[in-house]
Formats: C-alpha cells, structure tokens, sequence
C-alpha cells in the first residue's frame, strides 16, 4: 500500500524531516490537510523540533497570503436560475415529459416560469435581446421599403435624373415620407419642456442652441 | 436538540424522485462552493456562476440514476465543475486567464502590495499564471479543502502526482508573490 495513502494509520512510517518539508511544501501549514495516515507522525515530529516548526511557519505566511483571494458569493439570482431548472420546476411541455422528469409543484417551491434545460443564463439573455432587435429591425425595413414603392412613382417625378447624392440634404428623398402626414402635425409630439416656439413651430431645442448658436438651425421641410 | 443534517445520497434520491425541497437543500448546502471553485478557475463571476448553473442541470439529470455509496456528492460535483471549467477555458483560448487578471504594475509598492484588496488581485493573477493542473490542485486542495485522496480523483491522478503538482504550483506562487509581499512572506 502507499505510504501516502494507508487506510489507518498502523503502517505509518516514522516520519523524517525530509517527508515533513515535503508536506508542507505541497499541503502547507494546515495539519488537516495532511494525509490522514502521516498527520500524527508530523505533529510529533512538530513538538519536538524548533526547525521543523520554523519550516511549518515559513507555509503557513503563504498560506496566509493566499488565503487574501476571496471569491464572491453565489448570488441569490443564481439560486434561483438553479432551483428554476430542477425537476419539479421543469416545463411541463407534454404527457411524455411530465412522465420522464416527474414534474409537480414542490410544496416550499414557487412555480417558476417554464424554461429549457440550459436557461437563464447570461448567454440565453442576450441571445434573447438580440432575436428581439433583430425582428424588431426586419420589421421597420419590411415598413421602409413598403412606403417607398407607394410613393415611388411620385418621388421619380420630383428627383428626375438628378444623381441621387443631391438629395441628401434637400429632404425630398423618398424616405422623408416616413417623418411626413397629411393628417398628423409631427410638431405636437415635441415635448413641451426645453422646446420653444419657432419659425416653424418648435424645431429647436434649447440645448442645441445653447451648444452651438452660430450654427444655423436647418428647416425640417423644405 | 435539532435533527442530523440528511446525507447528500437521500437528497440526491429525493432529487430523483422530483422532491423540489430536496433540490433546495443540495443547492443551498453546495451552491457556493462549486461557484468558488468555478471563480478560482476562471477568474469570473459570471461564467462562474453559468458553470454552476450547468452542473446542477446535470446533477438534476443524473440524480435518478445516482447509486448511493459510491462516489461521494462533493467530489462528483467537483469532477464535473472542473470539467467544465476546463471547457469553458478551452473555448476562449484567445482571453486566458493570465492576461485577463494581471495587475497593471507588476511592482507596486510595498505599501500597496499589503494593502488587503491589492495583495488579493496579485494573488489571484498568480494563481491565474499557473499551469492549468498546478492551479486546479491548489484550488481543490487549499481553497476547496478536499483531502489528499479525493482530489487525487477529481484530477484522475495519483496521490504522488497530486503531491508533485501542489509542490510546485507553491513553488511558483511563493517565487510570484515575494515580489510583492516579501514581508508577509518572511522575506522582507
């Protein structure tokens, strides 16, 4: 049998200085981390021994000092992620899966809402956020490009063969349909506070002017 | 007089069984230290804690076919946590560990270097700059607490193989940190 790994400590071999400095090189200080079988063996030897005790101390200052890296808690959210993924919390997508994971409301357990095997996490967030985004991006393109061939008879007419750069800063091109209403004054949903009347209703803001007042405020419409 | 606290093989059983209150229990009895374990390893939180996460998912799956008497909880849990920490490492090989914790100022002063919050960033981008298995031996063995033997298992190594790595990842800790803290060492 290993002499580092007896079962009791009966075969324990006397221990020297050597083996000694050998587990406090690779244990430290802490007799509790000694092999169990060499642990009364080294404590004795620890008595009777002023080197062996400087040699025990010189393991304890490192461990001491790495005894300064402290990990942070579980945080309570990660509880919760957890217990949200155990048996009784799973989703019950089916009879099928009811059956497999034996699914029921533990009596101390809040039904949590139902969620897949690898969920809560940081990663599913922000793959959810991103779908959301970019749905929600597909959406105003699918809008945009809709509006365009509405008007795009119309807007031909007015561009005529000028190259399409000309219009940036004319507000003619198509897409000003999109800040545009025959019925719906866009003015009024300017807000109130920091807004004050203009020639054209409230297209300057306060803090615009105050930032840059040799700048000419440009016309929303041409 | 309060009850014995019940063993980690009945509440796994219970786990197997759906029994919400026996999840609670191993995860309020071992949550924190498999995320200590995690952070010690990764040097992050947050992927701490999603590695956390995933080993109670297995620990979940696993649990009905657990057979009591066997491996012990504890060393399951961290068998599998040092899996996937080692998983997640080799995922993100561009952004080790090293490079993510080093200390701008490799030589701060010494005041500096005893102040409490500085000398533990060092210690952790020492910790951080071993060699993958010198620091897993030292974190299961100094900061987890396991015994000689069962970490020996967690590694898949012999005793004297676990011996020889916690000697030498010492061995450079001691050589890193006098740097910084030659007082606390005794070398001031």
């Amino acid at each position: 049998m290993d002499r580092r790994t007896p079962a009791d400590g009966s075969a324990t071999p006397p221990m020297t200085m050597e083996r000694l400095i050998e587990l406090l090189d690779a244990y430290g200080a802490r007799s509790e981390q000694w092999p169990f079988g060499e642990r009364a063996a080294a404590l004795a030897l620890l008595r009777h021994s002023a080197e062996a005790r400087a040699r025990r101390d010189e393991a304890a200052r490192l461990d001491t000092v790495l005894d300064q890296a402290v990990a942070p808690a579980a945080s309570p959210e990660l509880l919760a992620r957890v217990l949200a993924t155990a048996p009784s919390s799973r989703p019950a997508a089916g009879p099928e899966r009811r059956d497999r994971t034996h699914d029921r409301p533990g009596p101390s357990e809040p039904l949590l809402p139902a969620r897949g095997r690898r969920l809560p996490g940081r990663r599913w967030r922000v793959a959810a956020a991103t779908s959301l985004a970019a749905a929600g991006v597909s959406l105003a393109a699918a809008a945009a490009v809709m509006l365009w061939l509405a008007r795009a008879p119309e807007v031909s007419e007015q561009a005529g063969a000028a190259p399409a750069l000309a219009m940036l800063d004319t507000y003619d091109a198509p897409t000003d349909a999109l800040l545009e209403s025959d019925s719906l004054d866009l003015t009024d949903a300017l807000p109130a506070l920091g807004c004050r009347d203009g020639e054209w209703g409230c297209p300057e803001l306060d803090a615009v002017e105050e930032r840059s007042s040799t700048v000419p405020t440009r016309r929303i419409h041409a | 007089m309060s009850d014995p606290p019940t063993s980690d093989d009945t509440l796994v059983a219970r786990v197997g069984a759906g029994d919400a209150v026996a999840c609670r229990e191993l995860a309020e009895r071992h949550l924190h230290r498999i995320v200590s374990l995690a952070y010690r390893l990764l040097g992050n939180h947050a992927d701490a804690e999603d590695v956390a996460q995933e080993t109670f998912v297995r620990l979940w799956t696993h649990a009905a076919r657990w057979q009591p008497g066997g491996a012990r909880l504890t060393t399951w849990l961290h068998r599998v946590t040092l899996n996937l920490c080692r998983d997640h490492r080799a995922r993100r090989r561009e952004q080790p560990l090293e490079a993510a914790g080093e200390p701008v100022d490799p030589r701060p002063s010494l005041a500096d270097a005893v102040h409490e919050r500085t000398l533990a960033l060092h210690v952790s981008a020492a910790l951080g700059s071993l060699p993958e298995r010198q620091r897993e031996a030292i974190v299961l063995c100094h900061y987890q607490g396991l015994g000689n033997i069962e970490a020996a298992v967690v590694l898949d190594v012999s005793v004297e193989a676990l011996e020889s790595l916690l000697a030498r990842g010492r061995r450079a800790l001691r050589r890193r940190l006098a740097a910084v803290a030659p007082a606390l060492l005794g070398e001031g």
